[in-house]
């Protein structure tokens, strides 16, 4: 039984239960779904700074709390890291019904333990039926082909963020469409007189967010807006009152053609919503001052990503990321303030099964209380596609 | 990828590109005459579908430009194969997406698939009216049956290229193989006429 407690649960339970209804009644012989299974195996090889976390969950894959601040550890640098937890599966399911061609997709990784393991992890999981699509995804508030196409994966200014939603997107026609999403209304909160950040879930409206889309020949832009309500759902101590203050972010996102095969990729975000749709929750959404009152962080972020074919089977982008949070005065010092990314790599496909990579990467962040430490990294990536 | 390589009638642009300056170029090697004319549109004609053959890969964008300054004949002009490598290299990059969920990447080939259709029907389409011009090809003897030979194997292939996009089944292997294809008929067109037109100047 699904606890009837969080949108999120709300939108899986609907997913199970729009699969079931339109599920062919097996007594009419109906066609069997069209399925189909693929993914790749990716391995990675780093070699570069330690990172801050005392399970060196950071020293493989970049994790902008784990960038090392001062004062920096004695040996900084690692030799060898290798894994695989990038690996990924996915089942996708297309089926006819009476209402129109009914869609599912689940996809998983091995990255669930980001320390030694390589523990299973769900990706997405959800059903497309028309405009509809019900489960867990990425969130609507990005624009997933301005990532950018960088080994690390992630750069500091990308919103990424994968949770439950429930999305609207309808076609405008000549390659554009709006979005109308409620998603998963999850809230990051630093309590005064802490040093961490502490996620809070439910009894909370989802989170609303609205997309235009343009596509066409030159490549594609959207934008994106956010509208969420942040809120102690318990009072944080005696005699103190919950409180909300409602949030709104932008999103300016989009893949420029720049002649050939070469793109331009784009992200600026902005808003007092943003923290936990970026840089990968470095940020809270807000701090709760001492007397109770929620305190909204303006956050703002951006990339922007060169991607260079020099022959057809060789590719290389250079991208740089930043992010920046301005959190209220009550909040701890040994908390992030700011971070910066540069990736550069080169990508040779010898087969349409097989690409090999080489990425530099330099990450960079600071501390409220002022201090900084960066953080380099030269990985290998080996990517058999299956 | 394979990486094609265009020639116009006269063979003097090693670049595969047509360039803008392309009417200046041409050398006044036949007289202004109803032959000469007709000698002069045929060319063109096969210029134009030889050079939709051919390709250095990525050069959709500068035929893009000439059709908008009506240098070319529009019908013809469709014809795109430099279009179809640009189309299947980009096919190709979708393979290595690491982002995108597997449902908007089929949704991103089956718009390829849509433009790789267009170009190939256009294709085929400069391959029929090379047919179309029956005995008014400067060739003779066994090299006009060869060459005509060849137009209609482009024109097959290019038929089979747009049917298997139409009908979703193109996999980027089989868009290398039969863009493969594609390029030793080309290739094969493209040195019978260049032979064929050394000889007549």
């Amino acid at each position: 039984m699904i606890p009837d407690r969080a949108p999120g649960n709300r939108a899986l339970l609907l997913t199970l239960l729009l699969g079931l209804l339109l599920t062919p009644d097996q007594s009419q012989a109906a066609e069997p779904p069209d399925l189909s299974m693929g993914g790749f195996f990716r391995l990675q090889l780093l070699s570069g700074g330690i990172s801050a976390d005392r399970n060196r969950s950071g020293d493989s894959e970049l994790w902008i709390p784990d960038i090392p601040v001062t004062p920096q550890p004695t040996s900084n640098w690692k030799p060898v890291q290798v894994h695989a937890r990038e690996s990924r599966l996915w089942v996708r399911a297309v089926q006819e019904t009476p209402l129109g061609q009914l869609e599912a997709l689940v996809e998983g990784d091995l990255d669930a333990d980001r320390h030694d393991g390589h523990d299973p992890r769900l990706r997405h999981a959800y059903l497309i039926l028309g405009p509809l699509l019900v489960g867990q995804t990425y969130t609507t508030f990005t624009n997933t082909s301005a990532l950018a196409d960088i080994d690390a994966g992630i750069a500091v200014g990308n919103v990424v963020t994968r949770h439950r939603l429930i999305r609207w997107q309808q076609s405008l026609g000549t390659g554009s469409s709006f979005s109308l999403a409620l998603e998963d209304s999850l809230n990051r909160l630093h309590f005064s007189g802490t040093n961490s950040i502490v996620s809070t879930g439910d009894r909370r409206p989802p989170d609303l967010v609205m997309r235009f889309d343009r596509n066409g020949d030159w490549g594609n832009a959207s934008v994106s807006l956010l509208l969420r309500e942040i809120t102690t759902t318990e009072p944080p101590g005696p005699g103190i009152h919950t409180d909300t203050e409602l949030g709104s972010a932008l999103s300016f996102a989009g893949r420029i053609a720049t002649g050939g095969l070469d793109n331009l990729r784009f992200m600026f975000n902005y808003g007092d919503a943003l923290a936990r749709y970026s840089t990968l929750s470095t940020f809270a959404d807000a701090s709760v001052t001492a007397a109770g009152q929620v305190r909204l962080t303006a956050t703002h972020s951006g990339l922007l990503a060169w991607q260079h074919f020099w022959a057809p089977r060789w590719r290389s982008t250079l991208a740089l990321s930043y992010s920046r949070a301005d959190p209220h005065r009550s909040t701890s010092g040994k908390l992030s303030r700011e971070s910066r990314s540069g990736h550069a790599n080169l990508i040779w496909t010898p087969t349409q099964r097989v690409s090999l990579g080489i990425e530099y990467l330099y990450g960079w962040r600071s501390l409220i209380n002022g201090d900084s430490g960066n953080l380099d990294r030269l990985q290998l990536t080996t990517r058999i596609n299956f | 990828m394979t990486c094609f390589r265009s020639r116009l009638c006269d063979s003097s642009d090693e670049t595969g590109r047509l360039s803008r300056r392309w009417p200046e170029q041409r050398p006044p090697k036949f007289p202004i005459t109803p032959g000469g004319l007709l000698h002069r549109y045929v060319c063109l004609l096969l210029a134009f579908v030889l050079s939709a053959c051919g390709s250095n890969g990525f050069e959709a964008d500068s035929k893009a430009d000439r059709r908008t300054n009506g240098i070319d004949d529009t019908s013809l002009h469709a014809v795109m194969s430099e279009q179809l490598a640009l189309d299947s290299a980009r096919l190709n990059t979708l393979l290595f997406d690491l982002h995108r969920t597997e449902t908007v990447l089929a949704r991103e080939r089956q718009q390829q698939a849509s433009r790789i259709a267009a170009s190939a029907r256009s294709l085929q389409d400069g391959a029929r009216k090379v047919l179309d011009l029956g005995q008014a090809l400067p060739l003779a003897d066994n090299s006009d049956t060869r060459f005509r030979t060849l137009a209609a194997q482009l024109e097959s292939e290019a038929d089979i290229l747009a049917t298997q996009a139409e009908m979703g089944q193109l996999t980027p292997t089989q868009m290398e193989e039969t863009l493969s294809r594609l390029n030793d008929t080309c290739n094969a067109c493209h040195s019978l006429y260049r032979d064929r037109a050394g000889t007549l100047r």
